[in-house]
């Protein structure tokens, strides 16, 4: 796949990004299936429009962008306004403060076969929609998941754009194997409209509504999709508050939705042993990191040493397949980040199961000019 | 979330066991499938 038709990945602090899908490489797939994709947003106003771009420049023609703005008050509505009736633009009658209850608002006039979901910090491979929508063909699929890369900044993308390939192509290809893909990422998940609205309904009662999403499609025994073609750019934190924040959200939002959806651990085999990898082994792990040093401190580095052994050849795993050879220097910025992640495991899950101290608040991070 | 970022451990480990599980299992198929033809 032509990775480099969007000129994303290279990107540097001092390089403008650009966006243009290289036309020669792409057939246009046969239209099987009808789709709108859908856009939430809230003052985006520095990404929305290469968002938008990308997707009017997919291969496969949706046949209705939507986006939602959730009561932008800086120049996203201008912005969307330049576009005329390429999209359908839905406005909330007020801030809802929350994606969720957004992206409700906007999903109640789906009239396609297919919705695809997306972020405003977010762009599309001009092959995404053709890839996502071919996984239908299948007719037991009800929803897919894509994958997400990240756009290339600083010493803290890069290390996501690590945990990215080494999640996507380790953890979530052998979760799709055993038929629990953990989570439909938001920025890149596509459903049947009638099963998502016969099927998932907007609770509003944790931080992570995709992941909630992905729960109740598994609790009812529905087939997931995960496509490794079909890939979307997303900008992640770039600064450190941020990217606590953002960990905030997702280990926040990822104890909330086990307490909520308990009972998918003990439904099948599978959901049992990846729900304990998850979340047991990650206490395990998260204490054993603070808890090692405090005992014993030459033992302690007989653990962080083979963990950097580790994390070093991620590195050079995620270099390989990224072709960036900036991603060579993670090893020792990762160790710092595994802690912090450790830290925010552990106080999500005091504060989120234990506690039941339930967060809804959302937290967006600051943008980077696409 | 696009990806609940894993701790390295047993996960890690039980993950690449089911990835090479596949991959064994898909070889066989294909072989036998090949020597199957073949006859």
């Amino acid at each position: 796949m032509g990775y480099s038709t969007l000129n994303i990945i290279g990107r540097s602090k001092r390089k403008p990004l650009k966006i243009s899908a290289d036309r020669r490489v792409v057939q246009t797939p046969v239209r099987k299936f009808s789709v709108t994709i859908f856009i939430p947003c809230f003052n985006e106003e520095s990404t929305i429009a290469q968002c938008i771009e990308s997707c009017l420049a997919q291969e496969y023609k949706a046949n209705n962008i939507v986006v939602i703005d959730d009561s932008s008050t800086d120049n996203t509505p201008r912005i969307l306004k330049r576009f005329g009736d390429k999209i359908t633009v839905v406005r909330t009658p007020k801030n809802t403060g929350n994606k969720s209850h957004a992206q409700e608002f906007g999903f109640k006039g789906a009239k396609t076969d297919l919705m695809v979901t997306t972020d405003a910090d977010t762009i599309l491979h001009p092959e995404f929609l053709g890839r996502i929508v071919k996984n239908f063909d299948d007719p037991k699929v009800v929803a897919a998941g894509g994958y997400v890369r990240s756009m290339k900044y600083n010493w803290l993308t890069r290390a996501r754009a690590v945990d990215y390939v080494v999640g996507q192509n380790i953890h979530k290809l052998a979760q799709s194997y055993l038929g629990f893909m953990f989570v439909i990422p938001g920025a890149a998940g596509a459903f049947r409209t009638k099963v998502f609205q016969d099927h998932l309904t907007f609770d509003h009662d944790t931080i992570t509504e995709d992941l909630d999403f992905t729960y109740k499609l598994h609790k009812r025994g529905l087939k997931i999709a995960y496509d490794r073609s079909a890939v979307v750019f997303t900008q992640d934190p770039t600064s450190l508050y941020s990217y606590i924040n953002q960990m905030r959200r997702w280990f926040g939002g990822g104890w909330q939705n086990l307490s909520k959806h308990l009972d998918v651990a003990t439904m099948h085999p599978a959901q049992t042993l990846e729900l304990s990898l998850m979340y047991i082994e990650g206490l395990v792990f998260a204490t054993l990191l603070f808890v090692i040093p405090l005992l014993n401190i030459t033992f302690a580095l007989y653990f962080i040493v083979p963990y950097l052994l580790i994390t070093s050849l991620f590195s050079i795993y995620a270099a390989i397949h990224e072709r960036r050879g900036d991603l060579l220097l993670n090893p020792v910025p990762y160790l710092f980040l595994m802690y912090i992640n450790a830290y925010i495991f552990i106080e999500q899950f005091i504060k989120e199961f234990v506690l039941r101290k339930k967060n809804l608040v959302w937290f967006k991070p600051e943008r980077i000019s696409l | 979330m696009n990806s609940f970022i894993p701790f390295i451990g047993l996960s890690f480990i039980v993950h690449m066991l089911v990835i090479l599980n596949r991959v064994v299992m898909n070889t066989v198929h294909s072989v036998v499938a090949k020597v199957k033809g073949g006859k």
